[in-house]
């Protein structure tokens, strides 16, 4: 099983346990990832709050040169990852528009081949099945609720995802890998993400909803696909009187953890709110 | 024509309905008002016109109206809005629409901090290929004058900017796309399309 890797910006600087975790998680599961040769910024929101032409242009050189490889692009970045479905999506759509972008990145796009999230490749192309076989230490004990936020679930018709109201492909991951998954109401709410360097009242005050509902879930941690999400709730939350901060995972750290992978340390360590006192209090690391 | 909303008359363009309409393809016409939108929005309470008002006024061509409003600055493209609509009305790209408009027009941006944010994106993007997450946010801080500010925010920034460097988060030297002139192709022609960005961008 080959992919041509998509990290994307943020896994690069901000999110890069969340890369590690991916290229740790995927080797361990003899998923092969190629990062795509030369790879540019998909354009994420700014690109296409400004010029439409812009937003597919971006996304569509990193479309032609996975289809140079020959290859389906796994994308890590739930953002990334809409944003190259939706270039995908309008180029499908439009012979025109497609010839036109072809002409400005100067190669041919082949838009038979798929674009997927890390989630679907590891639940859906390998199978939860083949994740359960390498499970070396369940999750025990572990109170998550799983969030999906904007990006990989809507528009529906676009994303071609999961059920865009109750998605539940990381409920079942988290579940076999063992984790005691809480049913919420909040798993597709935006948190504002995209908000959080020009209207960060808006950004915490979504974000304040988030995580005051995982914690009435009754979890003591939230899971993430996403980059922006996960920084965002990591760094934006502000506990009440008496609460603790709430760690905010990758689901490919708790996979690592779960595999009994040497680097989740490490991993763990970046984030701005320390998950380590929660695991070691639940017995999960030493 | 003129349309009255709230003691005010609003100039109808009908040009400008069809003009958008074109751009987003997005099915406004289906639209009945029946508030689904707005209701789900997670960024409604903070904006001037709420979506579904956006929607029917972008339809009337009440083009004063929408250009100005902060909505299509505010959304947050998280799509709540159009996955739900019953009408299948793809509302953000109505909104997409508008602020291209916008942007194309020149017209002063209510939200100065927004348009700086994506200016200055887009601008990083252009020189590197790829996002530097501390170019970006010098970027920013220059563009928006805070700089050199004190603020009880400026010093949370900082804080949290050191915080991210000691964890090897914030580089001085991320990798760059090697062939910038695709890149530099895409943003020559944004640039003959879109005039420099004066006024909003603060
Ligand atoms: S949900 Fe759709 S039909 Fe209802 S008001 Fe909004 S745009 Fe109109
Ligand atoms: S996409 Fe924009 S208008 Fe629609 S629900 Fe989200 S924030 Fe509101």
């Amino acid at each position: 099983m080959k992919f041509a890797y998509y990290p994307g910006c943020s896994l690069e600087g901000s999110s890069l346990e969340f890369n590690e975790s991916v290229l740790a998680v995927a080797k361990t599961l003899g998923i092969e990832l190629v990062e795509l040769p030369d790879w540019n910024c998909c354009g994420a929101s700014s690109a296409h709050h400004v010029d439409k032409f812009l937003s597919i242009a971006l996304p569509a050189r990193n479309m032609a040169i996975a289809g140079e490889l020959g290859l389906d692009m796994a994308v890590a970045c739930a953002a990334c990852f809409s944003r190259e479905k939706h270039a995908r999506h309008e180029l499908r759509a439009d012979p025109e528009l497609k010839s036109r972008v072809e002409e400005i990145i100067g190669k041919k796009l082949n838009l038979d081949h798929q674009v997927r999230h890390m989630l679907d490749v590891v639940v859906r192309e390998l199978g939860i099945e083949r994740v359960r076989e390498k499970v070396a230490r369940p999750l025990k004990g572990l109170k998550v609720a799983c969030y999906y936020g904007c990006y990989l679930v809507r528009p529906p018709a676009v994303m071609e995802f999961d059920d865009p109201e109750n998605p539940r492909i990381m409920d079942d991951l988290m579940r076999a890998l063992g984790a005691d998954v809480r049913d919420w109401s909040s798993k597709i709410d935006c948190c504002g993400g995209s908000l959080v360097l020009y209207r960060i009242d808006i950004a915490e005050k979504l974000v304040g909803g988030i995580v005051k509902d995982a914690r009435e879930s009754g979890a003591d941690a939230i899971v993430c696909a996403c980059p922006l999400c996960q920084s965002n709730l990591d760094i934006r939350q502000r506990p009440g009187e008496g609460e603790e901060r709430m760690p905010v995972f990758f689901f490919t750290e708790l996979m690592g953890l779960a595999m009994g992978l040497p680097d989740v340390r490490s991993w763990l360590k970046k984030h701005i709110t320390s998950p380590l006192k929660y695991l070691e209090s639940v017995g999960l690391v030493s | 024509m003129t349309v009255r909303i709230k003691n005010t008359d609003y100039q109808v363009d009908a040009a400008f309905a069809r003009e958008i309409g074109k751009m987003c393809n997005a099915h406004a016409e289906r639209c009945y008002q029946c508030m689904m939108c707005t209701a789900g929005c997670p960024v409604s309470y903070a904006m001037d016109l709420k979506p579904h008002q956006v929607v029917r006024f972008a339809q009337m061509g009440l083009k004063d109206l929408v250009l100005n409003c902060s909505t299509i600055w505010l959304c947050a493209s998280c799509e709540t809005c159009a996955t739900r609509c019953p009408n299948e009305i793809e509302i953000v790209r109505v909104m997409d629409a508008l602020r291209e408009t916008a942007i194309r027009e020149g017209i002063e941006v209510p939200e100065k901090a927004a348009r700086a944010f994506h200016d200055s994106f887009l601008k990083v993007i252009r020189g590197r290929g790829r996002i530097s997450e501390l170019g970006l946010m010098t970027r920013l801080k220059w563009a928006t004058g805070e700089m050199f500010s004190l603020s009880g925010r400026a010093l949370a920034d900082m804080w949290l900017g050191w915080r991210m460097f000691v964890r090897g988060k914030l580089k001085f030297f991320p990798k760059k796309t090697e062939d910038r002139q695709v890149i530099e192709r895409m943003f020559e022609r944004l640039d003959k399309e879109t005039p420099p960005p004066g006024k909003g961008a603060g």
